[in-house]
């Protein structure tokens, strides 16, 4: 199951994962959150409760999107000089209220995710992050660099491994 | 010499830098604001056909994509000579202020807010949108997530998602709107307008409420003459979808009026060394620098500046508060950059209205959404008001409809000129000898540009949420004073 639109515009979304590919498809390494997402979505088990959410949107959005969901799994585009393009680092939630330099930043996701439970919002409770380091040289078009491209196989096997014995 | 960096300034949709130099007797000498240049969408573009724009732009920003839609879809109207029937501007226009209903509200709680709700010299780790809602209480925040949800459910119905939408094409719509999907937006539009009063409200009794803050308002640190731009209706009111373009003197004196489509003859674009980043202006007035006053090309195009440029708002409740406004501010046009944020307010207000009253048209649940093109695809303009600012883009096709060049002028690129000007005149007004570089300093210079709700994304073409910016102090050696610098 594909949904275009937000759990909460649905039914019922109990129990369900989100898996999301956060970034712009048609710019550069920033779409590797999408597409790593993309062929998890084939690759993970117990598909029939994951919903494939392929997100281009603010922090604030994001939390909105994940109202009902029982478990997140978020791919992202991570900058980090110090680290090799490729590299796979999961990232914890918490170092999104302050922390440095994580793909969801803008004063937010942190935030907002404390402002949902606050509100009393039914926001995951578990929140995985997976941060893929890339270089900060986006520009438009459609298609990975070579060396991100080079090292997709072995990213997405590492988040299927970790995520397969979830 | 000293040098001040912020990094990032957080609230910001994007990635830039502000630098600050200081002389040997602590003063500011120089203050610069850089973004990077990452442009490419247009180049991006070409060779692709141009009814696939409408749902390509979207990309180009994941904070205002429904702005994008609009004005390709326009610009599509314009290259294929088929202007789209009524129901379908209504529509596109009602799918058009549901969106700005959430956007404000969403940069009233989440990003120029905290400033004056909790306070622009709060912890950073209070000064966010949780800091807002402890401040108005949590039936302040439901009603911020209710108001939100609404919102996208009710461009999702016209514009087939909540938030890409997809539906505009060249000529129209490619649906029409059934009866229960009327019914339900009416319902959200009730809610917006009671929510634009709470708003309203808050600003009243939060923010003009406290004395201190309508001072930094009106102080000359936050005050910039220059040209105002908007799009207004027939009878000069702020229109958000469609209309004449028009430019106000720092006087208040009707400069130019004109079709979005001669754009070309009216702005012009300088370019400096240190930044990648044009800076548009107008072409009759010419560049003159950083200044303000009536001999400086300068213009800003923001929710203020749409209000300085009209006659007043085309609904009411929006229109008293438009008269309240210019009123306290002492009248019109109104320079003082801070008021922004309430003129925003007012703007969310309007948004809500003219909703209400389009929802209410029997003439949107027309089955006929769209003029078919017949005639060969040639060059077209297509202009919205986008939240942070006009936004125009430009197309020319060969005669197959394949894109052959394309212009974009964004929101922010409009304003890349103020808010450099913005910012210096504020590290020049707050940044004295011996003074104390402290958080709440550096942030009351990131405000100078937060009340522009600056979309760098769009700016310079990259992705909202994934490049803060920084700002750093630097001294008269270069050593490093001081920097922010805050992740997510």
């Amino acid at each position: 199951m594909t949904p275009t639109e937000p759990c909460w515009l649905r039914e019922s979304a109990d129990a369900r994962t989100a898996l999301v590919g956060f970034g712009n498809p048609l710019h550069g390494d920033d779409a590797i959150g999408p597409l790593v997402a993309r062929r998890l979505y084939e690759l993970l088990p117990g598909r029939e409760n994951i919903d494939l959410l392929e997100l281009c949107t603010s922090d604030f959005g994001l939390m909105e999107r994940l109202v009902g969901y029982r478990r997140a799994l978020i791919i992202d585009a991570l900058v980090d000089e110090e680290a090799e393009v490729g590299a796979l680092r999961r990232v914890d939630v918490a170092e999104c209220a302050d922390g440095p330099s994580v793909g969801l930043h803008t004063a937010g996701f942190g935030a907002a995710l404390a402002l949902a439970r606050m509100l009393g919002l039914c926001v995951p409770v578990d929140i995985v992050i997976y941060g893929v380091v890339v270089r900060e040289r986006f520009n438009f078009g459609d298609g990975l660099s070579e060396e991100l491209e080079a090292r997709f196989p072995e990213i997405v096997a590492a988040i299927a491994a970790a995520e397969g014995r979830q | 010499m000293r040098r001040i960096t912020i990094d990032p300034i957080t609230r910001l949709e994007g990635h830039g830098k502000i630098v600050i130099f200081l002389n040997d007797q602590g003063e500011v000498a120089n203050c610069y604001f850089q973004v990077p240049e990452l442009r490419g969408f247009e180049r991006f573009s070409v060779g692709r056909p141009v009814e696939e724009m409408p749902r390509i732009t979207t990309r180009i920003c994941g904070v205002c994509p429904e702005a994008h839609h609009m004005a390709s879809a326009k610009a599509c109207d314009a290259v294929y000579h088929a202007d789209p029937p009524a129901a379908a501007k209504k529509l596109r226009e009602l799918l058009y202020s549901c969106f700005y209903v959430g956007d404000h509200t969403l940069h009233f709680y989440a990003l120029g807010g905290p400033d004056f709700v909790v306070g622009p010299d709060a912890p950073p780790a209070q000064r966010n949108v949780l800091g807002v809602i402890q401040k108005v209480g949590l039936e302040a925040g439901k009603k911020v997530i209710e108001l939100r949800k609404r919102a996208q459910h009710a461009v999702s119905l016209i514009g087939g998602k909540a938030i890409h939408p997809v539906t505009s094409v060249p000529g129209g719509l490619a649906k029409p709107l059934t009866a229960e999907e009327r019914d339900q937006i009416l319902d959200h539009t009730n809610y917006f307008v009671e929510f634009a009063k709470f708003t309203l409200a808050v600003v009243q009794s939060v923010v003009l409420g406290n004395q201190a803050y309508v001072d930094m308002i009106l102080s000359d640190t936050y005050t910039q003459r220059v040209y105002s731009m908007g799009t207004v209706d027939a009878n000069n009111k702020v229109n958000f979808y469609d209309g004449m373009v028009r430019v106000v003197a720092p006087d208040g004196q009707e400069f130019v009026k004109f079709p979005p489509r001669d754009y070309l003859s009216v702005l012009a674009e300088h370019v400096e060394p240190w930044t990648y980043l044009k800076f548009p202006f107008l072409k009759r007035v010419g560049w003159k620098g950083f200044v303000d006053g009536k001999d400086s090309g300068v213009y800003r195009a923001t929710p203020l500046s749409r209000l300085n440029a009209a006659e007043g708002m085309a609904t009411p409740l929006a229109q008293e508060e438009y008269e309240r406004m210019y009123a306290a501010l002492g009248g019109k046009p109104a320079h003082y950059t801070l008021a922004t944020h309430w003129a925003r307010v007012i703007e969310l207000m309007y948004a809500a209205e003219r909703a209400a009253e389009l929802v209410r048209d029997e003439e949107i649940l027309s089955p006929k959404v769209r003029t078919v093109p017949t005639a060969t695809p040639s060059e077209g303009v297509g202009c919205v008001e986008a939240p942070r600012g006009t936004l125009y883009h430009h197309y020319v096709t060969d005669e197959r409809g394949i894109l052959r060049r394309v212009n974009l002028i964004v929101g922010t690129t409009n304003n890349h000129a103020p808010i450099a000007m913005s910012i210096r005149q504020a590290a020049f007004g707050l940044i004295k000898r011996g003074s104390e570089i402290t958080d709440g300093l550096l942030n009351r210079i990131e405000m100078a540009f937060r009340a522009f709700d600056p979309c760098f994304a769009c700016a310079t073409h990259s992705l909202p949420g994934k490049m803060p910016l920084e700002v750093q102090v630097f001294d008269s050696d270069g050593t490093l004073l001081a920097s922010r610098k805050r992740g997510c």
